[in-house]
């Protein structure tokens, strides 16, 4: 089981509920109504741009991600995610934009940076030919020039559960284990900042259940995330906030509720073909469409309890059988799908 | 500083562990070595200074296998195992990533030649006359062959090609110091240093005969003056050039 920083969580709500362009999605242990200011944003983006030569892989993005805010980037294969992160990371130089990473200039202060801020690559960077402790051991000289305080090499091990393979060569372990060996690395010394790029690919589900956990731990003791993955349900389960780029732009961004919050809920259900509809505008405000085969009628709803409690209603009053009925708040992965088809979805303001 | 150790000792492990590369470093300089001074050569078979000859082409065969060779390849290895951006990313300075990653070619090179030179001089029984050119030929070819390395390691796209890339690097340098070591000390030419192999050649063979215009330190540096002048320039070329366009990361 990997093993967080078992902290206790002490933080009160921060983000858009305190202020413009913040942060939700942290729980609030003690109500605390007493004025203060809005914390720092740990990482500020405001209009980033990045090309290749000629290609402009990131187009002028804004981007922000409160203390202790787990902030996903999601989007389609080169969709400038791990650009942007290069950028956040200092090791790429933006073309344009501000951009501040815990209160640091990136590109100027790479090494106050690096010293507080972890990093998962999208690629296990990993020599094949040291062992686990080994190459933990020389991460610890390199990292900060040696003079940052790091886990011992033993705990870190136990803490993504590699201590069986502490003295095996790298270039044995399974993807899994030298993923969790890259986790285990970026949290050598307990970083303000965590970057993940795709932390979980090639997890096999109970390693990936166990990393969520691991990342929820260090989310309650304070830590700030920006994640990566083409994993919509590891975005679902873990973001506080959202932005869904598609070539090189942010298509939606905000608070995971609010962003789903934009989009309809869905009843599906089935008709005998001789059933009619009153009409189109059924129930409330939700949008009915029946499909050619005249039983498959799908009901769009932004208040899917309402508009169930009426359309079970109508079929009750009269007597009509809704088959194979099925209600289901939206999706990221309807968010997701919309981004890849439209690129003129209006961004979540918060 | 301590990054650079640190990483000099993971890459000197790394070496270690593939048994066939560490044998060839290790092994077969010693063997060559001790096979030399046992078996030396009849002193009138010697066709005068052979330990310089010697030592100038063995000084061009490890700087451009060992040093830029070798470099080239575990750079361009490293960038696609994605390793030194693992590097960059800790905050180490790119001189001191650079220095730790280098430092197996810089050993090779300065553990070939404190072997092999001392047998040279063994086994022909001709003693370096100023030694201090040696060594100063040395670290040249290790500054020269690092700066190399690592502007090269720019165009080398995969470790397969790096060998390829490297090619012209490695026949100026193997080829220069041959052509510098089969014509008299007094007749090297401009041309002939410009490829850098030769105008290393030009201080060992002044370092091991001694200087053709006297015999003091002052009649040696002024006709090392033109190698070393050579040799500071192409070092501050390629290493200007290396800044601008070494690749961290694969995408680059």
């Amino acid at each position: 089981m990997l093993d967080g920083h078992g902290g206790h969580m002490t933080t009160t709500a921060t983000g858009d509920r305190d202020h413009p362009q913040g942060v939700s999605g942290a729980t609030t242990t003690t109500p605390d109504l007493s004025f203060r200011p809005a914390p720092d944003p740990a990482v500020e983006v405001r209009g980033l741009r990045c090309s290749y030569g000629d290609f402009e892989a990131v187009r002028g993005i804004d981007l922000r991600a409160a203390p202790g805010e787990l902030l996903a980037v999601l989007g389609t294969n080169g969709a400038g995610k791990t650009t942007t992160l290069e950028v956040l990371q200092g090791r790429r130089r933006a073309d344009a934009g501000q951009i501040r990473v815990l209160g640091l200039d990136p590109a100027r202060q790479r090494r106050a940076l690096a010293a507080r801020a972890g990093v998962v690559l999208q690629e296990s960077a990993l020599p094949d030919e040291l062992t686990p402790a080994e190459f933990l051991l020389l991460w610890q000289q390199m990292a900060g020039g040696g003079t940052l305080t790091h886990r011992p090499v033993d705990e870190q091990l136990a803490r993504v559960d590699l201590t069986h393979r502490r003295d095996v060569r790298i270039g044995r372990l399974s993807g899994g284990e030298r993923r969790r060996l890259d986790l285990a690395t970026a949290l050598s010394a307990d970083p303000e900042l965590l970057f993940l790029d795709e932390p979980t690919a090639g997890l096999d589900p109970e390693s990936r259940a166990d990393t969520w956990t691991l990342i929820r731990q260090l989310l309650h003791t304070g830590t700030t995330v920006v994640l990566t993955t083409h994993y919509l349900e590891e975005a679902d389960a873990l973001a506080d906030r959202l932005a869904i780029m598609h070539e090189g732009q942010i298509e939606v961004a905000g608070i995971l509720d609010d962003v789903l919050a934009t989009r309809d809920a869905r009843i599906r259900f089935t008709l005998d073909n001789d059933t009619t509809l009153p009409n189109e505008r059924l129930i409330g405000q939700a949008t009915v469409t029946r499909q050619r085969d005249r039983q498959h009628v799908e009901v769009r709803t932004p208040d899917l309890a309402d508009d169930l409690r009426s359309l079970l209603a109508w079929s009750q009053t009269n007597s009509i059988d809704l088959q194979r009925l099925h209600a289901s708040e939206p999706t990221l992965a309807e968010v997701f799908h919309d981004v890849r088809t439209t690129t003129n979805t209006p961004e979540v303001t918060t | 500083m301590t990054s650079a150790l640190a990483l000099t000792r993971a890459e000197l492990r790394i070496l270690a562990r593939d048994r066939v590369a560490a044998f060839n470093v290790v092994v077969i300089p010693l063997v060559a070595a001790i096979y030399l001074v046992t078996n030396p050569p009849p002193a009138e078979e010697i066709p005068g200074p052979l330990a310089a000859a010697g030592a100038a082409v063995l000084l061009a065969v490890l700087t451009s296998a060992a040093m830029v060779l070798k470099s080239v390849m575990t750079l361009a290895q490293r960038r696609e195992q994605h390793l030194l951006e693992r590097w960059r990313i800790s905050g180490a300075a790119p001189a001191a990533i650079l220095a730790g990653t280098l430092a197996p070619g810089v050993l090779l090179l300065a553990g070939g030649i404190a072997v092999m030179f001392p047998a040279l001089a063994i086994a022909l029984d001709q003693a370096p006359v100023q030694p201090f050119w040696l060594v100063l030929a040395v670290v040249l070819a290790t500054t020269l062959g690092g700066t190399a390395a690592t502007f090269t390691a720019a165009y080398a796209r995969t470790t397969e090609s790096a060998s390829v890339v490297a090619l012209p690097i490695f026949a100026a340098l193997l080829g220069g110091g041959i052509w510098a070591t089969f014509v008299p000390l007094g007749e090297i030419t401009w041309r002939m240093r410009a490829t850098g192999g030769g105008a290393l050649t030009e201080l060992v063979r002044i370092g091991w005969e001694g200087p053709t215009d006297g015999a003091g330190f002052v009649a040696a540096a002024a006709a090392a003056g033109p190698s070393l002048l050579v040799l500071v320039a192409l070092t501050v070329v390629l290493a200007v050039a290396g800044t601008r366009t070494f690749r961290w990361n694969p995408r680059d």
